[in-house]
């Protein structure tokens, strides 16, 4: 199965939306239900009903998922990148823009290089057919 | 004989220390030569004499035996016949609480009398290794009680020096649904990540190879319409103040295997909660990567040409559309090297994207835009979890 993107999350949130809005709270009350039928009815586009945890992902997908994500030393899970916004000084006093962060163990790894330039030092994911 | 207050007959009924140690051997191969046995594995066996444990319905199926009797008398006690059951009786039994699952192997301890030396299924739907932790495989569907039967040497000679052996039988019966577990690799199969309060969802486990009981729910807000099973519906709490958003767990067999987190959504108002924005430094087209060394004289200059065109969407609370567009032309962050030397060391990139219908977010990414107003009331977005 092809994992979902950004772009597929943030197309299936906005189909969501709609089938919220159409649906609930007047034939259902349940989402799924609503999402079933939408797609069913009125969808344009093939999408997959129900998601999978492990699969497709327990998160809203971001621009780092495109690519492979550095892991952690300690826990060998894929890390997260967020920007560092403290400018150098008494809170920042090496002047470091971004850190690479593991939501398992809590690892850090600061760094004076930007998330943009970060990003480009990331190899892109493969795309996986199935 | 001791010297001692206590007349003949109690002494000889006291249990002497070498006698229990002689009965209690212990697992001591590094210390002491193998006893009774070919190698130290097998006198690993010789498991502590549960004692008082042994009761006269255990009595050996071989019928009595005779036994050198207590070490130190070297001679058969006197009032033998008085004693409901002696050192010249020698029981055989096990404990064990063990069971099975269809299909399955399941391990156990097992602890016996006297060690083990044969473990075999004597009546039931399954099969059996091992001795002393015994591993009791059974048929899919099975339901009957497996019956094993359980053959063990006593640490006694007779007096023609034969060994003596003993068997019992102990009934393994089938294990609760809930205790035969097969969970694997499972997760949560969900619908969406972002809900309204008091929406429902359909939540599921999956793979589910187990039996429904072995699955369990629970949650940090909202409910379920039941706590047990491999499939459920999941009910949004009625509110979400500052979005504490619920985390839903799942369990297997006793254990958590899976946790997701839904955003719970109590704002239904117009205003704009977030925005998506996409793009790059355009000029007649998308700047892929680095600047491009073909084009000497933009990747000497900086700005002109170049400029960032932001395409933007904006999204109320509930994920869907307010508006969508584009920003307003910005210079692009390209390099400043000297005119005709090329790009090496500079990129290009958006820094600056203006703004949109009034709101000024980031070039690429989501960029939150809730106030903390929008927050309290419960503005929380799938999108921003």
């Amino acid at each position: 199965m092809k994992n979902l993107s950004r772009i597929d999350f943030r197309d299936r949130i906005e189909a969501i939306a709609r089938a919220r809005k159409i649906f609930i709270p007047h034939i259902t009350n349940n989402i799924s239900v609503a999402f079933d039928i939408y797609q069913e009815v009125l969808a344009e586009t093939k999408r997959i009903l129900d998601l999978h945890s492990k699969i497709d992902g327990d998160r809203m997908r971001t621009m780092l998922d495109d690519y492979v994500r550095p892991e952690c030393p300690e826990c060998s899970t894929g890390m997260m990148l967020r920007p560092v916004t403290t400018p150098k000084g008494p809170a920042n006093v090496y002047g470091y823009k971004s850190c690479w962060e593991c939501v398992e163990c809590g690892f850090e790894q600061y760094s004076f290089k930007t998330v943009a330039e970060q990003i480009k030092r990331l190899g892109r994911k493969p795309e996986i057919k199935g | 004989m001791y010297v001692s207050d206590a007349n003949y007959r109690d002494q000889i009924r006291a249990t002497t220390d070498k006698g229990i140690f002689d009965q209690k051997l212990q697992k001591q191969s590094e210390f002491k030569k193998p006893y009774r046995s070919d190698n130290f594995q097998e006198m690993e066996y010789f498991y502590p004499h549960p004692g008082d444990a042994v009761t006269p319905s255990l009595i050996n199926p071989e019928g009595p035996v005779s036994v050198p009797d207590v070490p130190w008398m070297n001679e058969t006690v006197p009032n033998a016949e008085e004693m409901p059951y002696g050192p010249w009786w020698v029981a055989f039994g096990c404990f064990g609480s063990g069971c099975y699952c269809p299909g399955q192997t399941k391990c156990f301890d097992m602890k016996c009398f006297w060690p083990v030396t044969n473990v075999v299924v004597h009546k039931g739907p399954g099969t059996v290794t091992g001795r002393n932790y015994i591993c009791v495989t059974a048929d899919s569907g099975a339901t009957d009680d497996i019956e094993l039967s359980i053959t063990m040497i006593a640490p006694v000679t007779r007096k023609d020096g034969s060994p003596v052996f003993g068997a019992t039988n102990m009934i393994i019966t089938k294990c609760d649904d809930k205790d035969c577990c097969d969970c694997g690799v499972v997760g949560i199969s969900y619908t969406t990540l972002g809900m309204q309060v008091n929406e429902e969802q359909s939540l599921s486990a999956s793979p589910a190879t187990s039996g429904e009981e072995c699955y369990s729910w629970s949650t940090t807000m909202g409910s379920f319409n039941t706590s047990i099973g491999s499939a459920v519906t999941f009910t949004a709490p009625s509110s979400n103040s500052n979005c504490a958003n619920a985390i839903i767990t799942l369990n297997c067999g006793g254990s958590v295997v899976d946790t997701i987190e839904i955003a719970i959504n109590a704002d239904t108002a117009a205003n704009i909660a977030y925005v998506v924005s996409s793009g790059d430094c355009a000029y007649g087209g998308i700047c892929s990567g680095d600047c491009p060394p073909s084009d000497p004289v933009v990747c000497g200059t900086w700005s002109f040409p170049w400029y960032c065109g932001n395409w933007k969407n904006t999204y109320k609370c509930d994920g869907t559309v307010v508006l969508q567009g584009s920003t307003s032309a910005q210079p692009c962050a390209l390099n400043t090297n000297p005119p005709n030397t090329g790009c090496a060391g500079k990129t290009s990139g958006c820094v600056n994207c203006g703004t949109y219908n009034g709101i000024t977010a980031g070039c690429n990414g989501t960029t939150d835009v809730r106030s903390a107003a929008m927050k309290a009331n419960g503005c929380c977005p799938e999108e921003l979890i």
